[in-house]
């Protein structure tokens, strides 16, 4: 049985699970959906659905969960579009840079919507990505929880009928389900992929230091509840045919700010975080098997702007570059020995990655790639905890 | 009439069929039925979608993934039982009804027998994976790997030792209100003893429901919405 797709770079071992066929993948099968689905006829569909949310909604029509990435810019951009009247939701990681904040701040002023940024307690926070690093290699998972229920809490709420994301990563990356299937948001499909079937529960375990009071939000809602209330998210990844890198490269024009990027060629997505191309980029390695240019690289592949060949060569480039852990360790206040003991054991065998960030020698990548990367921005600050010149 | 879900098993994972063709991956079986509990599903149908043979080592891996299972649901549980040892494996694991498939194909009244003595006559399911070719009802004989057409099948082995058939159409797995109602049209069993299963959407279950049958089962877009299952229920 074949291991590896012979057209992209994925993996069977892939985390959300990859058929592998005689020529290509259900990811790569699933993407070549794109040129033949008749895109007209699904924005149709997505207006109809519209209509019937707009008769409902009092207040605003619905939910946008955001991080402040040029993927968010397009989905608002989308939304205005469609006329629907939004409610910007954002869960403060914890973990932006300045760049972060700046694009967060303009999204909203830029698009002029109203938004609520919820900042979760951040001890109990801290406890959690400590607890997540330790237990299951991976800091983002409190974040990850907070960001696939917290909206969904407030529109169950304010009653508040739809929720709007960008793509189902799922179907982009895997080809879990056919864009023909329009799956929405579920308790399940953020418990399987989202959160890698570790929900807050699993999180915490029987062992936990924290007060359960304290992660209401980290749970998902009553889901008979909610199907109750009317409340639904879609993708719009499953109403417009989705290309990445060609959108994001346009949000500039919004006043989206690019930040430049050393481990990899993508300067717009999960722009603005501390440690997506760091430490969590290290931890994604040491689980998957892989870092974040796989995923880039496998989108361009399947949308013709790179070869398989080309690709390969690149992700061995990319893999080489240094992630700075040092910044993270001072947010969490791991200590010196701290520190060591986690490079003797956690980054076990993944010593020669850590270290400090330096300018990437010229990495070439094809064309058709590089006339959509617009000119980027160098980090100024990172870990700025909240987005108003507070630190704690 | 019931309203049941029908779920893939492959080395432990979870998987969707679309078409009898292709396979997408779903994820850990555990999750799959957890949520299908809380969405109140009547039955799940856990199937292992074995085409020419099988080993009792790729049983036994399933098997422990299923033994782990806690659930509220019943479960039915086939592919791959083809002999005696293969049904004293069960034992422990939580399954309430068996699915056979090659061996009503094959009249192997032995090993059905055996099955009637261990798990009893009403958990006796027989799956016909099924499709209309040219005006012809063809069945799907897993352990050669081809169709067959339905002169060649024994309906009244069948109907002696099978508690409930289900008619599985191949061709429109994984679509939305595609069941093809004319697998049923020489059915000899009687409505209420046939399940239908691929390609079930709202419009299915309604004239399922007139037709009286004893239940219906959802592939692949029963995850495709929350508490998917209340809706079909009202369909």
């Amino acid at each position: 049985m074949l291991k590896v797709c012979n057209k992209c770079l994925y993996e069977k071992s892939h985390p959300f699970g990859l058929s592998i066929y005689d020529k290509g993948c259900s990811g790569c099968d699933t993407h070549h959906e794109k040129y033949s689905i008749n895109w007209a006829a699904k924005r149709d569909e997505l207006e109809n659905e519209i209509k019937l949310v707009k008769a409902k909604s009092k207040g605003y029509d619905c939910v946008v969960p955001v991080v402040g990435d040029a993927e968010d810019y397009y989905v608002v951009s989308k939304v205005l579009e469609l006329g629907l009247n939004p409610l910007i939701v954002s869960v403060n990681d914890y973990f932006k840079n300045d760049i972060g904040w700046h694009n967060l701040h303009n999204l909203i002023t830029h698009f002029d919507v109203d938004s609520f940024v919820f900042n979760p307690n951040i001890n109990v926070y801290k406890d959690l990505v400590r607890t997540s690093l330790r237990k299951f290699d991976h800091i983002l998972l409190p974040f990850l929880s907070l960001h696939t229920s917290f909206p969904v809490h407030v529109a169950k709420a304010r009653k508040i009928p739809l929720i709007i994301w960008g793509q189902n990563q799922a179907v982009e990356q895997v080809g879990k389900f056919s864009h023909y299937d329009k799956v929405e948001m579920s308790k399940w499909g953020r418990k399987e992929h989202d959160l890698f079937n570790c929900d807050i529960d699993t999180l915490i375990g029987n062992g936990a230091q924290v007060d359960e009071r304290d992660l209401n939000y980290y749970q998902y809602p009553n889901i008979d509840q909610l199907s109750s209330s009317g409340v639904k998210g879609v993708y719009l990844s499953n109403y417009f045919h989705w290309d990445p890198l060609y959108q994001n490269s346009n949000m500039t024009d919004f006043g989206f700010k690019p930040q430049k990027n050393t481990s990899s060629f993508d300067i717009y997505e999960r722009t603005g975080s501390s440690v997506y191309y760091e430490l969590h980029d290290l931890m994604k390695l040491k689980r998957t098997g892989y870092r974040k240019i796989r995923d880039h690289l496998v989108r361009e592949i399947r949308h013709g702007r790179i070869t398989r060949e080309e690709a390969t060569k690149l992700e061995s480039i990319y893999n080489q570059s240094k992630v700075d852990i040092s910044g993270f360790c001072r947010w969490l206040d791991v200590s010196d020995s701290g520190v060591k003991w986690l490079k003797l054991h956690k980054f076990k065998g993944l010593e020669n990655i850590i270290g400090t960030q330096t300018e990437c020698a010229d990495i070439k990548v094809p064309e058709a790639i590089s006339l959509l990367l617009k000119p980027s921005s160098n980090v100024e600050n990172k870990f700025v905890t909240f987005g108003k010149g507070v630190h704690i | 009439m019931r309203i049941g879900a029908t779920v893939l098993l492959i080395d432990g994972q979870c998987y969707q069929s679309y078409g009898w063709l292709k396979m997408r991956p779903l994820g850990c079986l555990e999750h799959v039925i957890e949520i299908l509990d809380e969405y109140q599903c009547d039955e799940i149908s856990i199937i292992r979608p074995v085409r020419y043979g099988d080993s009792l080592v790729s049983l036994a891996q399933d098997l422990a993934v299923l033994k782990n299972i806690n659930t509220m649901t019943p479960l039915s549980f086939g592919g791959g039982l083809r002999s005696k040892e293969s049904l004293q494996m069960l034992g422990d694991s939580p399954v309430e009804r068996l699915v056979f498939s090659s061996a009503f194909l094959n009249k192997d009244a032995t090993l059905i027998k055996h099955a009637v003595d261990l798990f009893g006559h009403q958990a006796i399911q027989c799956l016909l994976p099924c499709k209309m070719e040219d005006g012809r009802l063809m069945v799907y004989a897993c352990d050669k790997g081809e169709f067959i057409l339905s002169e060649n099948v024994d309906f009244d082995f069948i109907d002696k030792w099978a508690n409930e058939i289900i008619y599985h159409d191949v061709l429109n797995e994984g679509l939305n209100n595609a069941f093809d109602f004319t697998l049923l049209d020489n059915s000899i069993f009687h409505h209420s003893r046939i399940i239908i299963s691929g390609g079930i959407g709202h419009a299915n279950i309604k004239i399922a429901n007139e037709k009286l049958c004893a239940s219906v089962l959802i592939d692949n877009k029963v995850l495709h919405k929350e508490c998917s299952i209340k809706g079909y229920r009202n369909a």
